[in-house]
């Protein structure tokens, strides 16, 4: 049975391609498109937090020759899951409601550093961010740590030494990319200090010689009068601390009280007019409740701005290399904008209302807001489109951005060679668009095939002219044929669950029609 | 007031700086418990029935007499992660602020417009905003509360009082106009960069918030290190961010938020010495009145926001 490949990458340094369907990702080459290594994250999921660092990480291949480092490997996990159990009670019997169920543990993002050596994925249901050593294309794990909440999007920031996470409570965190060291002793932060404080008392008195019982009294009614006083202490403290549940180490970067759906960030280099002599670094992130926050990075305490001008959910988000100070953005709207995000204003509101059109026939009814009621969406027919952006690409050769609509098999291109977002052309494709992967002039798109003996993977090349053409060569095919091959689900399974993971955008609309509960 | 509160000690913990101002009259409550902190504001138990309830609203329009609390009681919880039907601008430019302020729209020739500088975030029943009035004449306010019928009531108490001052008779003690505070419903948890600018603001006040005091509820929380930020967008620099609470546990709570986050600095008692924004916050909001009444504690802290640092 197949599953289409929700998810497509390909790696700039090394070419190579990324193809993730359902819980399995695959590495390809690029020019031949040979599978090198396949990987699936775990079908039934838990629930507790926790790290595990695989032994051979960057600090050496020194597992086989150190035993003491691989059972410390051990300990941490035996230790998580009881600190976990322990905080967490609700997730627990989640947890065996779940147990040995099979979910769609959905591939849901992939990234590749710089250098091309590592690869950075999260997967749906597990929570978890993974990161691969990638040496010839192999799949080795080096780490994967498990997040409280469903993360929603990834990025590499500081020269790919940070990963940040945006989950779907609206917070981002900074993880070191390789887990350090002290991440193995987290855990013992959880033994509270008035625990300690029994135990030293305990020892105290085994040391002591007391002249008499009464004296022995005292001295411990002292002593537990002492211990209740820490533990008060030590428990105000822990009241004033952010309960976040991720046991290694982590930055919190910010915080919406809503919803996040995407997340991207921004360098300018020191050479740029608006970065003033300095590198920096910006994270956007954008919302379900229609904002776009402009925050510094690493000095996130300071929001800078916010582009705000959507009036539907922001899921997908692109600065385009050639043009650092401009942003576009695209959602539940039935237009894309283009920013000056330093400066929070909107240069160009774009219709995709003519193009989705074109590409879906006249006969298909297309909403279009006409009062600025937010309950005009939720008032039309289902059988009337809505449109809703789910992704945008770059094309850096011809200065071009793709944009991919939920639902609709075809993809448009836009130039952005002048000053402003123009609609070119086209692409119609054998299916509704799932992902899109460019490397130079190449385009993959992974698609839901309606025949359903069609490829996955199209590939399409886009001329200096801007012109479509077909791609030579058969990488498409071969990694449509290599997934079809290795993806093994049930199909009633697949039936049930992979709507929400090819077409997750549409659901994030509002729906005001349940009327809050207090009025 | 949350119900599910406090499993808040009666520690008099040193991170606690209980503000004392010679004008408070504050008494120490032996122990915050849950007898003292839940003066819930009653919801619509009130033993009134809704028909009769929108009735009055209805029919005291308009009218310069000053409503009833009773009729527009509400639930105290109100949920701030839900889609809640709100209207909100979709940026500060979009919303209308002439409706709000008609006295103050558009500026008079030659002056620059005024805008709002003061926000009251939770202002329930807006008794600050009335009180705070006067005090800051000309200086436009504005209270964000996320209950409808107690967004109505305050909105009825302002139109009350600006027609009070002008049906006033020759003679009479000279009234003010209350033409420079206004309410609106909102999540101000969500949506306050949708009202306003950055550093549009001198003064946000934070009084008596519900404290979502259970763990795993921090971002129910009216503060955590995610909002600061948001506050200190809305801040400018020199601007004050005002908190005062019954419940210590919030308190310490919020002054570690403030306190560790890198764009505000707390206040000496020193420098709040005679600030009319505690003394009125301290004395005139609802809950304040009612902490006062059963001579609860109320613990103070205020916040100046710094200029962004160099990068
Ligand atoms: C305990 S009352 C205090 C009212 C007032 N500040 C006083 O001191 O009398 C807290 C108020 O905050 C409001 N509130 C809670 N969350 C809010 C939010 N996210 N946005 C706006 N108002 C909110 C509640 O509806 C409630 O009226």
């Amino acid at each position: 049975m197949r599953h289409p490949i929700q998810r497509l990458h390909v790696c700039a340094a090394t070419a190579r391609v990324y193809a993730a369907a359902s819980n399995t990702l695959h590495v390809f080459d690029g020019s031949t498109g040979a599978l090198l290594s396949s990987w699936s994250a775990s079908k039934s999921t838990g629930a507790a937090p926790t790290t595990s660092v695989a032994a051979d990480t960057q600090e050496g291949n020194d597992a086989e020759t150190n035993p003491k480092k691989k059972r410390k490997v051990q300990e941490i996990d035996a230790a998580h899951a009881k600190s976990a159990v322990k905080d967490n009670k609700s997730d627990k019997s989640r947890a065996s409601l779940f147990s040995g169920t099979t979910t769609n543990n959905a591939v849901s993002k992939i990234l590749t550093t710089a250098d091309g050596k590592y690869a950075v994925i999260a997967t749906s249901e597990d929570k978890n961010v993974t990161v691969f050593s990638t040496q010839d294309g192999k799949l080795e794990v080096v780490s994967s740590r498990t997040l409280p909440k469903r993360i929603v999007d990834l990025a590499l920031v500081d020269k790919d030494n940070t990963i940040l996470c945006a989950d779907k409570f609206g917070d981002v965190f900074g993880l070191p990319f390789f887990p350090p060291a002290s991440d193995s002793e987290s855990t013992e932060q959880t033994t509270g200090p008035s625990e300690v404080a029994t135990d030293n008392f305990k020892m105290d008195i085994d040391d002591k010689t007391f002249e008499s019982e009464e004296q022995k009294q005292r001295y411990i009614e002292k002593q537990k009068a002492h211990a209740a006083r820490e533990k008060a202490a030590a428990e105000r403290r822990k009241r004033l601390q952010v309960e976040y549940n991720i046991p290694f180490a982590h930055d919190f970067i910010l915080g919406h009280v809503s919803m996040l759906l995407c997340l991207s960030t921004v360098t300018l280099p020191a050479d740029h007019p608006e970065a003033a002599g300095k590198e920096k670094t910006w994270v956007l992130t954008g919302d379900r409740d229609e904002h776009i926050r402009v925050t510094r990075y690493p000095q996130s305490y300071v929001i800078d701005g916010f582009c705000l001008g959507h009036t539907q959910f922001v899921k997908t988000m692109l600065t385009p290399s050639w043009n650092l100070t401009s942003l576009i953005s695209g959602g539940g709207d039935e237009f894309l904008l283009v920013w000056n995000w330093r400066q929070g204003k909107v240069l160009q509101k774009v219709d995709l209302v003519a193009p989705v059109q074109g590409a879906l026939g006249a006969e298909t009814k297309i909403f279009v807001p006409k009062t600025g009621d937010k309950h005009e969406a939720e008032q039309v027919d289902e059988s009337v489109f809505k449109i809703a952006v789910s992704g945008l690409w770059e094309v850096p050769t011809v200065k071009g951005v793709l944009v991919a609509v939920e639902s609709v098999p075809a993809l448009f291109l836009f130039s952005y060679a002048s000053g402003s977002l123009e609609y070119t052309s086209t692409l119609a494709l054998t299916g509704n668009v799932l992902d899109v992967a460019v490397k130079q002039n190449n385009i993959f798109v992974s698609v839901d095939p309606v025949d359903k003996a069609a490829p996955l993977v199209e590939e399409h090349m886009l001329d200096q002219a801007g012109q479509w053409t077909p791609a030579e060569g058969d990488v498409a095919a071969t990694v449509s044929g290599a997934v079809v091959k290795a993806v093994d689900l049930d199909e009633a399974l697949i039936a049930a669950i992979t709507p929400n993971v090819l077409y997750p955008v549409k659901s994030l609309r509002k729906e005001y029609g349940i009327r809050d509960r207090e009025e | 007031m949350d119900s599910a509160m406090p499993d808040a000690s009666p520690s008099g913990s040193p991170v606690a700086k209980k503000l004392k101002l010679a004008s408070a009259p504050t008494i120490e409550a032996p122990a915050v418990g849950p007898t003292t902190t839940t003066v819930a504001v009653p919801n619509a138990s009130s033993g009134i029935r809704t028909g009769e309830k929108a009735q009055y609203r209805e029919a005291r329009k308009g009218k310069a007499e000053l409503p009833k609390k009773k009729y527009y009681r509400q639930r105290a919880h109100a949920n701030p992660f839900s889609d809640h039907n709100l209207d909100y601008p979709v940026h500060p430019e979009a919303q209308d602020w002439s409706v709000h302020y008609p006295a103050y729209f558009p500026a008079a020739e030659g002056s620059t417009q005024a805008k709002v500088e003061v926000a009251d975030i939770g202002c329930g029943f807006g008794g600050l905003l009335v009180a705070l009035a006067p005090k800051l004449p000309n200086t436009l306010m504005l209270g964000l509360e996320i209950r409808t019928q107690v967004t109505e009531y305050v909105s009825e108490r302002i139109s009350a009082l600006r027609l009070q001052a002008t049906e006033q008779k020759e003679g009479e003690e000279k009234m003010h106009h209350y033409n420079n505070i206004s309410v609106l419903r909102a999540n101000a948890m969500k949506f306050a960069p949708n009202l306003f600018e950055r550093g549009q603001l001198s003064k946000m006040f934070l009084c008596f918030p519900d404290p979502h005091f259970k763990a795993r509820k921090h971002k129910a929380r009216i503060v955590s290190p995610g909002l600061c930020a948001e506050y200190a967008y809305i801040l400018r620099p020199g601007g004050i961010a005002y908190t005062i609470t019954d419940v210590e546990d919030l308190h310490n709570w919020m002054t570690h938020h403030f306190s560790e986050h890198p764009l505000f600095e707390r206040l000496t008692e020193e420098e709040l010495e005679g600030d009319v924004g505690v003394e009125t916050m301290l004395d005139e909001t609802e809950e304040g009145k009612k902490v006062t009444r059963n001579k609860g504690s109320k613990w103070i802290s205020c916040f100046r926001r710094k200029e962004d640092p160099e990068w």
